[in-house]
């Protein structure tokens, strides 16, 4: 579904990681592990089109993602996309990634993870925490091909990394693909790329 | 409008109008500088009178510039920049999108407050279509320079905005006073709407892609 080939990304004449290459088949998760500024978050921005300047090819379902309109990623990166001035059924509603969304699947997400704050109040309100249950409800509830999450697992509770860890087993078997980076121990459950092997010393 | 264009739209209007102090400092500068220049300057109808269009026209150009500057700020600073390019969708769609509602919001408000300069200014009321036909052509060009400034100082400080907009706005402000002036003098303002259409004109597509690359480059 996704290779990876070659790929290399230079700021300000240094390069981040160096002829990084893997493929990502469908069904799948991978892992990136790497210390801070290693340049996780650069490479998920170069998979998801943000970041275009990078040398190599990445392609998604045998097409250069360089060249697509619209294909069915959801990313998200450290920032969520989210206006604090909105109400959460505002953000919702009018969230770019959200293809087709049903506003009462997120509602039974949202309640898995453990929360029952009302739709109506404004996201600002709450804790960043509550504030990721939504993004990953919102993640839960949509249809996506290809899943890259910038640090899916950070500010959650024990109940929401259980949770998260169930979406994305049922993402998987819905035949999506995830590729997410995160500093937290997930022990051998994840194919783990560790991008501190592609820097260049 | 595809699906994508339309959740911007629908998402920038519902933001703005939670936003109420985005288009009512512009309002409430305008009405407070307005009404400080009769008793500044001189409080004889007929002086008021020949300076209104002048006055008229800067009081929207400083209201205006409360608002314009960094209109892409918000969606660079909460990510929704990121999730925007991620859809590969059309980046000359998000900038018409934003500029057209920063402009119902900001500019549109003061245009129709423009009415009261009758009697704040005692601008003959039958020059008033033309002093607000003048603003109708003229202001779209003001925001199409804020969406540069934007575009240009993003995650930066606002102080590059005024100084972008500001000098590039003197050829809007001189033909919009111009042409309220001309028709007070028994003149046909009719050149002067032309040449501000021929700006805006001339001026969209250059100042929208202009703003495309100006974002992108933020991402490279």
């Amino acid at each position: 579904m996704l290779k990876v080939d070659n790929l290399s990304y230079a700021y300000s004449d240094k390069y981040l990681f160096e002829n990084l290459g893997f493929h990502l088949d469908i069904k799948t998760i991978i892992k990136i592990s790497g210390s801070n500024g290693s340049g996780k978050s650069t490479f998920l921005k170069n998979i998801a089109g943000i970041l275009k300047n990078y040398e190599g090819n990445i392609y998604f379902k045998d097409e250069n993602i360089k060249d697509m309109s619209f294909p069915n990623i959801f990313y998200t990166g450290h920032r969520n996309g989210f206006k604090n001035n909105l109400t959460i059924k505002e953000n919702l509603n009018n969230d770019l990634r959200a293809r087709d969304l049903n506003l009462n699947n997120v509602k039974k997400y949202f309640s898995s993870f453990g929360c029952d704050i009302s739709f109506s109040s404004l996201l600002g309100n709450y804790s960043e925490g509550q504030k990721k249950k939504v993004l990953l409800s919102l993640l839960a509830a949509s249809q996506a091909d290809l899943y890259v999450l910038d640090e899916p697992f950070s500010n959650l509770d024990a109940k929401g990394i259980d949770y998260l860890n169930n979406v994305f087993e049922k993402k998987i078997n819905d035949g999506s693909s995830i590729i997410f980076t995160s500093h937290e121990n997930q022990g051998q459950k994840f194919k783990e790329i560790n991008i501190d092997d592609y820097k260049n010393e | 409008m595809n699906n994508i264009s339309k959740r911007v739209f629908m998402k920038e209007l519902v933001s703005y109008k939670k936003r109420s102090s985005t288009y009512l400092s512009p309002i409430v500068f305008f009405l407070i500088t307005l009404s400080l220049y009769p008793l500044a300057l001189s409080n004889d109808p007929n002086d008021l009178a020949l300076l209104a269009p002048g006055i008229t026209w800067i009081c929207v150009l400083l209201s205006t510039l409360l608002s314009i500057q960094n209109i892409f700020n918000e969606d660079y600073e909460d990510g929704s920049l990121d999730i925007f390019f991620s859809l590969r969708s059309t980046t000359l769609s998000l900038v018409l999108i934003k500029i057209l509602v920063n402009w119902i919001f900001s500019s549109l408000p003061i245009i129709i407050l423009s009415s009261t300069v009758v009697f704040l200014l005692f601008l003959p009321p039958e020059s008033l279509t033309i002093l607000l036909i003048s603003l109708l052509l003229g202001t779209p060009v003001i925001s199409l320079f804020g969406a540069l400034a934007g575009a240009l100082s993003l995650g930066k400080s606002s102080i590059l905005g005024p100084a972008i907009v500001l000098p590039l706005s003197l050829p809007v402000l001189i033909l919009g006073t111009a042409s309220v002036s001309s028709f007070l003098n028994g003149e046909d303002p009719t050149f002067y709407f032309l040449l501000l259409l021929a700006i805006f004109i001339f001026l969209l597509p250059l100042i929208c892609y202009a703003c495309i690359g100006a974002l992108r480059l933020h991402y490279e």
